[in-house]
């Protein structure tokens, strides 16, 4: 795991420039924040990604996951932005390394790692929103 | 272009989810080397005739003066002149006063050297290995402001008149007319976009199409698939043209495909693994034969995967995992039994791919990434099943909300009165243990693939044990009914659990060693527990569809409303475009708008391959891509 940490490390740098050039096309209300604070933003994002990458813990990414989504959810993402943006995160870093990377198996180990990591988002995202459905059925149901 | 090879092109255009008519058009002429996206704009029919004549005109004067010109010469005097044939048949035909359209035009100079020519918000990108770049910046207000430094980023993207052209052909008669040209290799390809996509697709997502699809066919359609999915709210046209007509595979596409092919080739080892990890015990495929259920739910998802595998696309699975979602969260199934279904699929995936790496450990790593692609891909339309119902209900609690504030609108409204309510006598207490012990012998014979009918049982059992002189059943059902809709596909799984749940309820209590008269006083208790619980869910369905009745009456006449507003505002929309297409030309022309006549917006390559940098008026990030724009779903800002 430590590897695919220093691999993230050394391209990370080109990641956050590329999240920051495509914000937009992750979630057109990112455009209008600042560079600076949305640097602040992905640069923890990027932490996160990187220590998870470390230890494999998932149920801290998920911690830090949920934190993002609630966030995004009180800032009017709809369920379909959130994920994409979630899992537009994870698409960045991959494209960077197909990029950047030299064709081979650690490469390879490495693009495999990440994708498993954005997937892991992804379900936590659905996950999250299936709860919030059930809760509001609980609250029509309750209602009636 | 005779005697060169042809770059392949293909165009799809689609008049969106939202817009009756297409305004847009496009022009993928081979043998002239000719290629145009147009987005018309006028009311009544005005649009699509603009951007028809416009198609028209540029053709034919490409075509007259083929090798008598320079080619940026003909070609800027062919969108000139389609400029002026618009104005004039807009001047002579009143219905038609106003229309405009935009172009983006693509004309072959030579093997590899590409002609640009623009005016409007259409667009032009470049692929060029394997990233995306705009080489057009969009002619509308709001840009030229943001150009002039007017208005900052943030005040740009939520203007009101983003999407107002400063430049539009047909606005005047002498259209000023941005160009640029570029040099391409073999592989790479150009998009030519109506805004209907760029304003609907993320740059990264347009990216990823554009630079994975196989050829420009299935680009094309992606693309377009696209921009119907982020929302379609406009006529969307993509038309992508690819250099060299057989550019070398790379690595990436060959491994793709013999991950492809490695998964395919082990369909039965999948399905093998499916069942024997039970998915046709899932509550989603109750109503099938297990050998139907590891067929379809297996076997449909197997062949998307092997399709998206091979294109690396998404579709096939987003369609798969869509179709999966809706048709069990319709029958008010429960999100638990589609992530568990999904997981057992997961599962047998990963079996195939430790088979793959006792063969070849690397192309399992290859095929294992592109497993976890499509199962984001899955998780992504799940989201999307969800988000609907959502929303959906969102409404509903407002309506909710709202009844129980306000004064109720019809008062001489039929309301129907809950009789789920049974005035009985207590059970005796050996009916009580009776009871008791037919429900653990339910509980011990429960069937997975069944899980209603056990909660039916188990809301009967509570019931019967009920010791107050009135048994309701309404609580019971309204749980059982959840938030069910009213169609066949809703309601029968529930008919059926309570059909499944009393036979196996009453069955359970005369396999009982009791004594007949107890074992009837419960059977008789049971029965009439089974029966009222039969009448509440008859009363449910009742008042809801009573509730829907009035709610299709009440949407009938606000339809009719929004239809005639909607008409009253399409109208004015389209005269407002036209004054301040004219007012920006007016402004434009007088007062030397933003750049000097004959300036060239288009932001063309000035990378490390020595491309020719014809970029005279737009500003450059420091990796010789434009600067985004900032007023765009797709660009990335920099206030």
């Amino acid at each position: 795991m430590e590897r695919h940490a220093r691999t993230f490390e050394a391209i990370r740098p080109e990641v956050l420039d590329r999240l920051l050039d495509v914000r937009g096309s992750i979630d057109h209300t990112l455009s209008a924040v600042p560079s600076q604070v949305m640097r602040q933003e992905f640069d923890a994002v990027l932490d996160r990604m990187q220590t998870y990458l470390l230890d494999g813990d998932a149920g801290r990414y998920r911690s830090f996951a949920e934190r993002w989504v609630a966030i995004r959810l009180g800032e009017g993402f709809s369920p379909e932005n959130l994920i994409h943006s979630v899992v537009a995160l994870g698409d960045v870093v991959l494209d960077v390394a197909r990029r950047r990377l030299p064709a081979g198996s650690d490469s390879a180990d490495f693009t495999r790692e990440v994708a498993r990591m954005n997937f892991t988002a992804a379900r936590l995202i659905v996950e999250t929103l299936a709860e919030e459905l059930a809760s509001m059925s609980r609250a029509a149901r309750r209602r009636e | 272009m005779s005697g060169k090879s042809a770059p392949r092109a293909h165009g799809v255009t689609h008049p969106g989810n939202v817009r009756r008519k297409n305004e847009d058009c496009f022009l993928a002429d081979a043998e002239l080397g000719l290629y145009l996206v147009l987005d018309g704009m006028g009311g009544h029919n005005a649009g699509h005739v603009a951007s028809a004549r416009a198609r028209d005109v540029i053709r034919a004067e490409v075509r007259a003066n083929l090798g008598r010109k320079p080619p940026a010469a003909l070609l800027e005097g062919a969108v000139r002149a389609a400029s002026a044939a618009v104005f004039a048949e807009a001047q002579r035909e009143r219905d038609l006063t106003g229309m405009g359209t935009t172009v983006v035009a693509c004309f072959m100079a030579g093997e590899r050297r590409v002609i640009l020519a623009h005016v409007g918000d259409s667009r032009v990108y470049a692929l060029q290995r394997g990233r995306m770049r705009l080489l057009t910046r969009d002619h509308t207000v709001v840009a030229e402001l943001l150009a002039r430094g007017a208005l900052n980023a943030g005040e740009a993207a939520v203007h009101p008149y983003k999407s107002v052209l400063s430049r539009n052909l047909g606005g005047r008669s002498d259209a000023r007319v941005d160009m640029g040209d570029l040099e391409l290799e073999p592989g790479d390809r150009l998009l030519l976009c109506s805004d209907g996509l760029s304003g609907f697709a993320s740059h990264e997502a347009m990216e990823q199409v554009l630079g994975g699809a196989e050829d420009p066919d299935r680009a094309a359609a992606e693309l377009v698939e696209l921009a119907l999915r982020g929302g379609g709210g406009d006529n969307v046209t993509a038309l992508v043209i690819e250099l060299g007509a057989e550019p070398a595979r790379d690595s990436t596409q060959e491994q793709r495909r013999s991950a492809a092919a490695a998964w395919w080739a082990r369909r039965e080892l999948f399905q093998t693994e499916a069942r024997r990890r039970r998915v046709h015990q899932s509550p989603i495929c109750a109503v099938l034969s297990p050998e139907e259920a590891v067929a379809i739910v297996a076997g449909n998802l197997c062949e998307a995967v092997y399709h998206d595998l091979e294109q690396a696309a998404g579709l096939h699975v987003w369609t798969y995992a869509e179709n999966l979602a809706n048709g069990w969260l319709d029958q008010a199934g429960e999100y638990a039994a589609l992530r568990d279904l999904l997981d057992q699929l997961r599962e047998a995936a990963l079996v195939v791919v430790a088979d793959v790496a006792e063969a070849d450990p690397r192309l399992a790593v290859g095929l294992e990434t592109g497993l976890l692609r499509a199962l984001i891909v899955a998780e992504m339309a799940v989201a999307g099943a969800l988000g609907e119902r959502m929303r959906k209900l969102e409404a509903v609690l407002v309506t909710q909300h709202t009844r129980a504030t306000t004064a109720p609108a019809f008062s001489d409204e039929k309301t129907v009165e809950l009789t789920g309510a049974y005035k009985v006598e207590p059970p005796s207490p050996m009916v009580v243990a009776c009871l008791e012990r037919a429900w653990a012998a339910c509980r011990e014979q429960r069937d997975a693939r069944h899980p209603q009918s056990a909660q039916v049982v188990e809301a009967a059992h509570r019931a019967a044990l009920d010791t107050s002189a009135e048994v309701d059943m309404a609580p019971a059902m309204r749980e059982l009914f959840g938030t069910r809709v009213l169609s066949e596909g809703a309601l029968h799984p529930l008919l059926e659990a309570l059909g499944r749940g009393r036979a196996r309820h009453m069955q359970a209590v005369r396999d009982l060693a009791e004594a007949p008269s107890i074992r009837l006083a419960a059977l008789r208790r049971l029965s009439m527990v089974h029966a009222g619980m039969m009448s509440a869910l008859a009363v449910l369905v009742f008042e809801a569809a009573q509730e829907v009745s009035e709610r299709y009456r009440r949407a009938t006449l606000v339809s009719a409303r929004m239809r005639g507003e909607m008409t009253r505002q399409e109208v004015r929309i389209s005269t407002l475009e036209r004054q301040l297409a004219t007012a920006a030309g007016e402004l434009e022309a007088g007062a030397g708008f933003a750049s000097a006549s004959g300036s060239a917006a288009f932001a063309a390559a000035s990378d490390d391959a020595g491309h020719a940098a014809i970029d005279l008026g737009l500003a450059t990030v420091p990796d010789g891509r434009p600067e985004p724009d900032p007023t765009r779903p797709g660009e990335g800002g920099k206030p």
